[in-house]
């Protein structure tokens, strides 16, 4: 009799647990009316801002004293589907990779396509996102329609410059970004929050990198003219 | 019937307990002069600074996990040049195997690999060839136990380097790469 009760609850437990696991859809609550399929594609600001075409090289010097070459060896745009819930998108990113020969520095410039055709009303409103990295530092920048980065997270994150000077060349219309660790949608993150120092990236739309600070506390800057 | 029971039980523990090398008579173990990888238990991390033959210094931040009898695993990142060291061996009954993963986010696939290790030098099909050094010497200092890393021979080198050397226990000594670079620990 006391092994009929084992096995009788044995029973019990492998039925719930097989319900619990094989059948795990039916506990599912909410359900999709309409599925969504958006077709999202680069603005034209992402194919064009940071004059990234294949094959273009700039000189930059490191805080460390070393100078080294960073060309453009990729930019490719390619499409990209993903899904959430009631959602099946097509999406247009953009890569850029810049690198150095020696010592071996990559730069990754990345595009998300959030502009939707279908709507033009509301093309010139949507995101358009535009990230850059190297090593352990991000910078994460809303472009308008125009290519200019504007500010997203926190008042101060993106600010203009009219002039600055590096290495002997002045630049005009300079965008300063605050490095993606330092703020969320809300806060600025002071240092006792955030992993390394804060650092900025100087833009320039038509230059493209003009210098980039890492969390770290190294840098590199744009060195056009005399390279020797 | 609890008699039974037990009777049955103590073979039934016995074969699992087997089943999960327990009870495992022929012993796992890296085979050749590689065994010098493994000889000590070691868990640790630091950043050593390098600098190369064109006088640009660096960093790495190192990290080595070895286990006698069971594992060496050895990685060393550069901070400025975007160089990946990563060492890996796993003990077994055949001698061991060890992969070379190169890249930051490797996969195992295309990965330099060699099996049942034997020998102070070994290469496989693809032209690999690791060695076992009795010492090197970099800067003043020399070391013991030195394991080379030999990519020069290999047509289509997946990895970023020619060479790289590692000590057993104080990790990063030296890396070779494009024909002419050589990045040395200081």
């Amino acid at each position: 009799m006391r092994t009929n009760n084992f096995f009788a609850k044995m029973a019990s437990i492998a039925f719930i647990a097989m319900c619990y696991t094989a059948c795990g859809d039916s506990f599912h609550t909410d359900s999709c009316d309409e599925v969504y399929y958006p077709n999202y594609k680069l603005a034209d600001c992402q194919k064009e801002v940071g004059n990234f075409q294949k094959g273009k090289t700039t000189h930059y010097i490191h805080s460390n004293g070393f100078e080294f070459d960073l060309t453009v060896i990729k930019d490719s745009t390619f499409t990209d589907k993903w899904s959430d819930f009631c959602t099946e998108a097509k999406e247009e990113d953009r890569i850029v990779q810049l690198a150095s020969t020696y010592p071996i520095i990559t730069v990754k410039v990345n595009f998300y396509g959030k502009t939707e055709k279908k709507s033009k009303k509301t093309a010139s409103d949507s995101s358009k996102p535009m990230t850059v990295s190297h090593g352990g530092t991000s910078y994460q920048m809303e472009l308008d329609s125009a290519g200019n980065p504007q500010e997203t997270g926190i008042k101060g994150d993106v600010s203009l410059l009219d002039t600055i000077t590096f290495n002997g060349v002045t630049y005009d219309s300079v965008f300063v970004i605050m490095d993606s660790g330092h703020y969320d949608a809300l806060n600025y993150n002071d240092k006792t929050f955030a992993n390394g120092k804060l650092s900025h990236l100087y833009f320039s739309k038509t230059k493209g990198i003009l210098k980039f600070e890492t969390t770290n506390g190294e840098s590199f800057t744009i060195k056009e003219g005399d390279n020797e | 019937m609890n008699k039974i029971q037990n009777f049955l039980a103590i073979p039934a523990t016995c074969l699992a307990l087997c089943s999960c090398g327990l009870f495992d008579t022929e012993s796992e173990y890296v085979g050749g002069d590689f065994s010098k990888l493994v000889q000590g238990d070691q868990e640790w991390n630091d950043t050593i600074d390098v600098v190369d033959n064109l006088g640009i210094q660096d960093s790495y931040k190192q990290r080595l996990y070895s286990h006698t009898f069971e594992n060496f695993d050895f990685e060393a990142n550069g901070n400025i040049n975007e160089i990946h060291v990563k060492v890996r061996i796993e003990c077994s009954k055949d001698g061991g195997n060890l992969v070379v993963l190169c890249g930051e986010n490797d996969s195992n696939t295309e990965a330099p690999t060699f099996t049942n290790l034997d020998g102070d030098k070994m290469t496989n099909a693809q032209g690999y060839t690791i060695r076992m050094l009795d010492s090197l010497k970099v800067g003043n200092s020399t070391y013991r136990n030195v394991f080379e890393f030999d990519a020069t021979d290999v047509k289509n080198n997946k990895c970023i380097y020619d060479k790289f050397y590692i000590n057993a226990s104080k990790g990063l000594l030296r890396i070779n790469l494009q024909d002419s670079i050589k990045i040395e620990r200081q």
